[in-house]
């Protein structure tokens, strides 16, 4: 984890359902954070910031008001597009992988987090911390879900067990040190487990650990790439 | 004629049974025939016996009224009133009197023999004028018949009162109702009936020709040939008559003779084969069916139907309702109604004459009947069809929009709130957490997985009443998504050129479920390949195919009946093939 220091972020939280708004403002107050808006639209959330609010993270609800479909997301992309360089954490009441792809294409400092989660304990404020310090999240569910797929087609009989856990923890998003962390290994064979994962699976070592996520999220993704 | 029912008195056709072939039993009607057909032999036989005879030779008599004979048969047979076959037959009979009357010798019977011989000339002439109706339909025919009778009997009764022998044999005894002695008086008598019956003819064959010339072509085609035969019998009886008068050479006289004697047949057997024709006529209203069913639009071919097959280019169909007035002469036309005679449903407008081939007409009504019957009930059924398919299309889109509306309803409240109550549940054990209340933290901490169980449950419900993601993505990441969540390795492949309509979409969405679950219970499939694509013939195709045990059948399974009638609800063609152990594929081809 690279956001150990106590720093109060200022976030915004994109919602129409107001009681889930107010207790995603809640959780992030309780965190530590600064609240500093609160949309019950797309719309709203990206006028305010094209008008200068200054945020480190938005929460993001996917499904909004006008058309109920991906409005999240196309805010997310509209937002990159200007510049936005903050964290953007969506979150979705299906676990959809194809969104969890998009969202992560869109750049750096994204997540795709399902809403069952943000009852979690500090899976919220721990997800908005690391999209705001750059890092990428991907929700569990939607990576067991694209791992279990990928197992089906290919068996996926070239990876070692652990280098499958160490594979669904980069999915998720983790950085080396976090999967260090969650596994009780040192970094040292995180690495080393790393480097020959992505060996087999033919992608490429990226500096930009978002990069690193996506590729491997993609390659999951696609069932005959 | 605010009805649109034209001028004119219409004739009412409604169906008739069979046409009534006369009242008598047909062995009795043959019984009659034979006996007739024996008389005249007989006749022949002992009534010109004798050698010398002023008419020498009886054969042509005989075969001219056995034929006559024969006609009368077939006009029993074929016409629908008896009055005609009756006619000839007494025609023939009265006709043998003639030849008795060389035969017997008896004073008191044979001037009895020949005075009715000259009755039944007139019997010709009615069956002429009658043809094919089997009665005098005009006044004049019936005034020109009755004079002919009233002259004939009084001739008659006139000839046997003043002749005393019999014309040229000797050996009769006299007649014992002569009121004079010698034949000069009779003699002097039958040159003018000669001249008078000569005269009548001309006048009879005038009208005959003139009406012929005059007529339309549907009164040709009901008269047929009947005038030529009449005027025929006529010249030959006239130039019969003159020969008698004498002065003639004897080779032209015989001729005049025989013919004379075969001309008898000539009205019978045009009143025949007139009936026959007649007959061969109505066969055409067949016809008209078939036209029925060709022209599906507009009823202008059957006018045209009509027209030939009554052989009236007058001819026209008039429907109720319709504000069409004749243009033409009433006299002259005739209406025939179709159906229920207060309720036609068309009248047919054609020339008078054809009234004289009713049954002709019957069939054309009975034919347009059934076409017209036809015509409806196919547009109803067409209709109610349309209507069925219509309702079907209803329900799956309401079904569809009350899925979706329901799905919309969850995530929009239980699921959301359900969210926030995990999140202040969340809240309160951390709260209780930091104050050391470890028990109640523990207690909400099991609150909220229990909680968060059952908002997975209610996903999945929701999941299953409408995937969102359809609504959010479309069909690429929603099929893809199916293929993902399905236990036997599916490749997807969603290649559409533009976003099919919602309901559409949902169909899709549900044939490509129902085929993965179908392939995961049942197939034991290793593979399976999902193909959605733009039809080559508009619309588009779906294809689930995979590589199981094969030998679904859509019509036991309920599962395949249900996409088949989901596929069908919205104007979609689903097929199925599945040979046993060679995998199965469902093709679908939806409207766009």
């Amino acid at each position: 984890m690279t956001s150990q220091e106590p720093r109060s972020l200022r976030v915004a939280v994109a919602d129409d359902a107001v009681l889930l708004r107010e207790g995603v403002a809640q959780i992030l107050k309780a965190g530590g954070h600064a609240v500093v808006g609160s949309f019950g639209s797309a719309v709203d959330l990206v006028d305010r910031i094209d008008a200068g609010l200054q945020l480190d993270a938005v929460v993001l609800d996917i499904r909004m008001p006008p058309t109920h479909t991906d409005e999240g997301i196309v805010a997310l992309e509209q937002l990159r597009a200007s510049g936005f360089a903050a964290g953007v954490l969506l979150l979705s009441t299906y676990a959809v992988p194809s969104y969890a792809v998009r969202a992560l294409g869109s750049g750096g400092g994204t997540g795709y987090l399902l809403k069952d989660r943000v009852a979690d304990s500090g899976t919220l404020v721990d997800a908005v911390e690391r999209v705001a310090a750059g890092e990428s999240v991907v929700d569990p569910e939607v990576v067991s879900l694209l791992v279990a797929e990928r197992t089906r087609s290919d068996g996926l009989d070239h990876l070692t067990e652990r280098e499958r856990e160490v594979l669904t923890l980069m999915a998720e998003g983790r950085s080396n040190s976090g999967i260090a962390k969650a596994l009780v290994v040192s970094l040292k064979t995180v690495e080393a487990h790393i480097s020959r994962i992505l060996a087999k699976l033919g992608l490429e070592d990226s500096p930009a650990d978002h990069r690193r996520v996506l590729a491997v999220v993609r390659w999951l993704e696609h069932t005959d790439g | 004629m605010a009805d649109g029912r034209p001028h004119g008195r219409a004739t009412s056709l409604p169906i008739p049974a069979p046409a009534g072939r006369g009242r008598l039993p047909w062995p009795l009607r043959l019984g009659i025939l034979l006996a007739a057909a024996l008389v005249c032999v007989l006749s022949v036989v002992f009534g010109v016996v004798q050698p010398g005879i002023a008419d020498g030779n009886g054969l042509p008599w005989l075969v001219g009224h056995l034929a006559a004979l024969v006609a009368a048969g077939l006009i029993w047979w074929l016409a629908p009133t008896a009055a005609p076959g009756w006619v000839i037959v007494g025609y023939a009979l009265a006709e043998t009197a003639y030849m008795w009357a060389y035969g017997v010798h008896a004073g008191w019977l044979w001037p009895l023999l020949m005075s009715i011989s000259v009755l039944p000339g007139v019997a010709l002439v009615w069956l002429a004028l009658a043809f094919p109706a089997g009665r005098l339909r005009r006044g004049f025919d019936r005034r020109l018949v009755i004079t002919a009778s009233v002259y004939l009997v009084t001739y008659a009764i006139v000839t046997l009162l003043v002749t005393p022998n019999h014309v040229l044999d000797a050996s009769h005894e006299r007649s014992r109702y002569a009121v004079i002695a010698t034949g000069d008086v009779a003699d002097a008598l039958g040159r003018v009936h000669a001249g008078v019956m000569g005269a009548f003819a001309v006048v009879v064959a005038g009208v005959v020709l003139l009406r012929w010339a005059r007529s339309s072509g549907a009164a040709r085609q009901v008269a047929f040939i009947m005038p030529v035969a009449f005027v025929l019998w006529l010249v030959i009886g006239v130039a019969w008559s003159l020969v008698r008068l004498g002065g003639w050479p004897e080779h032209l006289r015989l001729v005049v003779e025989d013919l004379n004697a075969f001309s008898v047949v000539l009205v019978p057997a045009a009143y025949a084969t007139g009936l026959i024709r007649m007959r061969t006529i109505r066969a055409r209203a067949v016809d008209l069916v078939q036209t029925g069913q060709l022209s599906e639009t507009g009823h202008d071919r059957w006018d045209g139907a009509v027209k030939t097959v009554l052989g009236d280019r007058t001819a026209r169909l008039v429907w109720p309702g319709s504000q069409r007035t004749t243009d033409r002469d009433p006299r002259g036309r005739a209406m025939s109604s179709v159906g229920d005679a207060d309720a036609p449903l068309v009248y047919i407008e054609h020339d008078a004459a054809l009234l004289d081939n009713p049954q002709l007409l019957r069939s054309v009504s009975a034919s347009l009947r059934i076409m017209i019957d036809n015509e409806r009930l196919t547009a109803e059924l067409r209709h109610s069809l349309r209507e069925v398919s219509r309702s079907r299309l209803r329900i799956v889109q309401a079904a569809d929009e009350a899925r979706r509306r329901a799905e919309r309803d969850l995530h929009d409240g239980s699921q959301q709130q359900l969210f926030s109550v995990a999140l202040r549940l969340r809240m309160a054990s951390d709260a209780a957490r930091a104050d050391g209340q470890l028990v109640l933290a523990d207690g909400l901490e099991t609150t909220i997985d229990q909680l968060a169980s059952a908002i997975k449950e209610l996903r999945e419900l929701a999941r299953g009443l409408h995937p969102a993601l359809l609504a959010e993505g479309g069909l690429v990441p929603a099929i893809a998504e199916l293929g993902r969540r399905c236990t036997v390795v599916t490749k997807v492949t969603v290649e559409l050129r533009e976003r099919p309509r919602q309901l559409i979409e949902a169909t899709v969405y549900y044939v490509v479920s129902e085929c993965l679950a179908n392939v995961t219970k049942y197939s034991g499939a290793s593979s399976c390949e999902v193909v959605v694509s733009d039809h080559p013939d508009g619309g588009l195709r779906v294809v689930v195919a995979d590589d199981g045990v094969g030998g679904a059948d859509p019509a036991r399974g309920s599962g395949l009946r249900g996409l088949a009638d989901r596929v069908d609800a919205v104007g979609g063609t689903m097929r199925v093939e599945s040979p046993v152990g060679a995998g199965t594929v469902v093709s679908i081809h939806l409207p766009g």
